[in-house]
């Protein structure tokens, strides 16, 4: 009999655990497999994952994309600013054999890790208190949380201060002041009922956020074919199912926020090409640091 | 089965005298090993532990109560409080107790601050006619003051291991500290009151009670600037303590010149002892934990609460034993860190508020650090006091009674802990 | 071997003190950060990564200078009752634990910074030092405690006096 043990940050109630006992529940009707989730971080933080899973430590785990950027400099396409700016275009870039997801899961087996399936996190919003963000200029002097590399770069190059600042510490963040303006998916706008501490949200969706299951490499080549085709079936029923739920939930996000009191600023299309301007030299930089892969990946995704 | 066994390799680890810290990161790696578990978890789970930033704040903190003790404060800090409430009944016994909280406002240490204070008030105490038995306890239980109001080193380690807020658990022992508090001093007033050989302190002048204060009150500001500080968002607690570390370098090496640098290479290296013991502990219980989980003991023993007990007070009676006997022979902190593991999930089961348990736990720690055999403020005490352990313990023993009383009242009254940190 | 054993004692003593001074620069470096943001409005990206490391390494290269002067928490409730000789044994029993504790760290701790090293990994963040920095420093500092740990047991071995407990705050 096989166990397979997942870790994950996130609590098991968050819509990424529902999706894994979802998974969970298939594999174990359909085979004799055995599946334990380890939530809430008891075995590793998020940017633990990727080591521990490519060396064996653990046979799969739940790592954000952006967690591989220290091997794989190329992975923040997703977070290079307005590429990837509209659900199409993510969908485009996620699809299984997509020229932009491909080459990244091709990239993360040779840390020692096979990619089962990619779950859907959302678009990153600004929040900010009484104005939204209007345009870069907007950013210039202020205080941003920012949750990785080029993120903060991308506030750099604007002109901002980037602060690092962990999910669980945001709330306090925002309402002593400690940034002046946050960022975060959607989602967790809700979860963390970050209304009572921001009342504006501007849906630049500079960013997409992605999560990936990942289960070591050995494990899966040392699995049967048919264990190997229950478990890819499984992952990719996981998988639409996590998209399409996120598409609904952000939609309707929107609206709890705004039934909460917070304002909701879409930006127009001029807005988004002055973003998109100011926001230039960060790819250049990104593209400097990963390579051909990077320019191969920035080409794929430009053309959807 | 299983439990019972690793619980008894545990404690005959502990009893051998291996190092806390290596005996529960080597019981660690070996069930790793037997449970057919990568090993390499264990050098995983021991740097996951220590890189925390939240953390950093012990270090930092104990660097400022050492500083503080080197530069004198504490014999400022108790002259002050003596000059206003010296001539009351029970007055210097009750100085004691204030300059306790106020010095725990600074301090995260309860051993730091039952030294401090005890060094300056023992003296005086004893020379006034206080029997011995009830200064030495006094002191033992004030001090302990020192892990309940904040800033507190037990807290900042029980919010990482939990992934509670550390704000807000600062802010829940402030109401149980000054409870905590006002019981000392009624007992000490009542003690005084009822005693044959005590002889009451002349008033202090105004002067005095001027100049006195004026000396403490670059302390205080530096306490309050803390305190505020974090409850305000200026800083987080880690930054916190660093600005509480700048502060007292400050006021000890420029403001009251009471700091040589001979001085702050004695308060660094204690810093660094006590620290430095106390985070590897942190993080062999870090590498225990996983091993734990991975065995899914955690698991099952919330299971078999949680179908064997179905009352939160239940729970609360039967955990409050389990520590109290436990305590008598454990470290405080290394008491944490075993039981915490296999607690969190049956407190979160029982929907037990985790920031309200973490203070009920910080009280069995307290009463713990002053009932023998092992309690390192009775420790503490002896060697200031040049006493025997049974006399300071002795003494300690109505203050472990005030503390357990404590516990029943927040347990019934659990907005003392809850109201502060809900306002907020 | 006499030679041996002191300089042994000597680095890790050394250690120790820089040690206490890696936290006093935390703390002017967390300082710096607080003044930074509140009074100029420029968070740095250093302060708070650079803590971090400096505070693995302070941490765990105290330790072989710790169990040197008996400094680590332990339980004594039991060893106090015994005689010298019983103390004798308790003390090799325990500092053979060590030993073995050690050989296994430093065993299975060197493989994440040699693959982060080989793979050039790096941490990913605003800084974005490579993360065989910080992985290092588990192999590296038990390797100290388990040399220093051979040593003591040597020492108790052949019949030096004990130490005294040094006890170390909570
Ligand atoms: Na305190
Ligand atoms: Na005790």
């Amino acid at each position: 009999d096989t166990t397979l043990r997942i870790t994950l940050q996130l609590p098991l109630k968050s819509h990424l655990g529902q999706n894994l006992l979802m998974f969970k529940e298939e594999v174990e009707a359909k085979s004799d497999m055995k599946i334990e989730i380890y939530d809430s971080a008891q075995l590793y933080r998020d940017n633990e994952v990727p080591q521990a899973v490519g060396a064996g430590e653990i046979e799969m785990g739940v790592a954000s994309l952006t967690r591989y950027v220290g091997e794989i400099p190329a992975v923040d396409i997703f977070y290079m600013p307005f590429v990837l700016n509209t659900e199409e275009k993510v969908r485009a870039a996620v699809a299984p054999d997509s020229p932009v997801r491909g080459p990244i899961d091709d990239a993360i087996r040779d840390t020692g890790s096979h990619v089962l399936w990619w779950q859907a996190y959302g678009g990153s919003v600004l929040l900010s208190k009484g104005e939204p963000l209007r345009g870069p200029e907007d950013m210039a002097g202020k205080k941003a949380r920012v949750f990785g590399k080029w993120l903060g770069e991308w506030v750099n190059v604007l002109g901002g201060a980037p602060t690092l600042i962990s999910g669980s510490e945001q709330f306090l963040a925002y309402q002593r002041g400690t940034v002046d303006i946050g960022m975060t998916g959607v989602s967790g706008v809700v979860s963390r009922k970050l209304w009572e501490v921001m009342d504006t949200i501007t849906a630049v969706n500079n960013a997409d956020i992605e999560f990936i299951v990942v289960i070591n490499e050995d494990v899966w080549e040392g699995l049967s074919d048919e264990q190997r085709n229950i478990l890819t079936t499984a992952a990719r029923n996981a998988e639409t199912s996590v998209r399409d739920y996120m598409s609904e939930f952000e939609a309707n996000a929107f609206k709890e926020a705004e039934a909460n009191g917070m304002t909701v600023h879409f930006p127009t299309d001029e807005e988004i090409a002055a973003w998109r301007e100011a926001s230039a030299p960060v790819i250049e930089a990104w593209l400097a640091e990963s390579g051909e892969l990077g320019q191969q990946l920035l080409d794929a995704a430009e053309s959807f | 089965m299983t439990v019972l066994l690793i619980l008894i390799a545990l404690f005959v680890l502990l009893l051998v005298g291996v190092p806390v810290a290596f005996a529960l990161g080597g019981l660690g790696i070996g069930l790793l090993i037997i449970g057919d578990f990568a090993p390499r978890i264990a050098s995983t789970a021991l740097l996951s532990s220590l890189d925390s930033f939240i953390l950093i704040a012990v270090p930092l903190f104990l660097l400022m109560s050492n500083i503080l003790l080197r530069g004198g404060v504490g014999r400022d800090l108790f002259a002050a409080v003596q000059a206003w409430v010296g001539h009351w009944p029970g007055g210097l016994a009750v100085a004691t107790v204030i300059s306790c909280g106020l010095f725990s406002a600074i301090s995260g240490s309860s051993v730091a601050t039952a030294g401090t204070i005890g060094a300056v008030a023992i003296p005086e105490m004893t020379k006034r006619g206080y029997p011995r038995p009830f200064v030495f306890g006094l002191l033992a239980a004030g001090g302990t003051l020192g892990i309940l109001i904040p800033p507190s080193i037990i807290l900042i380690v029980y919010g990482v291991i939990t992934e509670s807020s550390i704000l807000g658990l600062f802010m829940a022992g402030i109401g149980p500290g000054l409870l905590l508090m006002t019981l000392f001093i009624g007992y000490s007033m009542l003690y005084a009151r009822f005693s044959s050989q005590y002889r009451p302190m002349p008033k202090a002048s105004w002067g005095e009670r001027r100049s006195t204060a004026l000396r403490a009150l670059p302390t205080m500001a530096l306490a309050a600037l803390v305190i505020t500080g974090i409850y305000a968002g200026w800083f987080t607690p880690t930054e916190a303590s660093a600005i509480g570390f700048l502060g007292a370098l400050f006021l000890t090496f420029v403001l009251l010149r009471s700091l040589d640098l001979a001085g702050l290479r004695q308060a660094v290296m204690d810093g660094l002892r006590a620290s430095a013991a106390i985070l590897l502990i942190v993080a062999g219980a870090k590498i225990f934990g996983k091993a734990i989980a991975l065995w899914r003991i955690p698991q099952d023993v919330s299971t078999f609460i949680s179908s064997n007990i179905d009352t939160i007070g239940l729970f609360i009676v039967a955990v409050g034993i389990a520590l109290l006997v436990m305590g008598l022979f454990m470290e405080a902190l290394s008491m944490m860190l075993i039981m915490m593991p296999v607690l969190a999930g049956a407190v979160t089961a029982l929907g037990i508020d985790p920031i309200w348990f973490g203070i009920f736990f910080v009280l069995m720690v307290e009463c713990a650090l002053i009932t023998p055999p092992v309690g390192l403020n009775l420790y503490v005490i002896q060697a200031i006091g040049r006493a025997s352990l049974g006399e300071v313990a002795r003494g300690a023993a109505p203050f472990v009674a005030l503390m357990l009383a404590t516990v029943f009242i927040i347990y019934w009254v659990e907005d003392i802990v809850l109201w502060l940190p809900r306002v907020l | 071997m006499q030679a041996f054993a002191s300089l042994i004692d000597r680095i890790a003593d050394h250690l120790a003190q820089l040690c206490g001074w890696a936290y006093f620069t935390i703390g002017l470096m967390l300082g710096f950060e607080v003044i930074a943001r509140y009074f100029f409005n420029a968070p740095t990206i250093w302060a708070e990564e650079l803590s971090r490391l400096l505070f693995i390494f302070a941490t765990l290269l105290a330790a072989p200078a710790l169990l040197r002067h008996n400094g680590h928490i332990r339980v004594t409730a039991l060893t106090v009752l015994m005689g010298p000789g019983a103390q004798r044994l308790m003390r090799l029993l325990a500092l053979g634990f060590v030993v073995a504790f050690c050989c296994v760290m430093v065993w299975y701790g060197k493989d994440a910074p040699l693959n982060s090293f080989l793979r050039g990994r790096s941490s990913g963040s605003m800084l974005d030092i490579p993360a065989w920095w910080s992985q290092s420093a588990v192999p590296l500092a038990f390797a100290l405690l388990g040399l220093q740990a051979v040593i003591e047991f040597i020492r108790c071995a052949l019949g030096a006096p004990l130490p005294p407990d040094a006890h170390a705050p909570e």
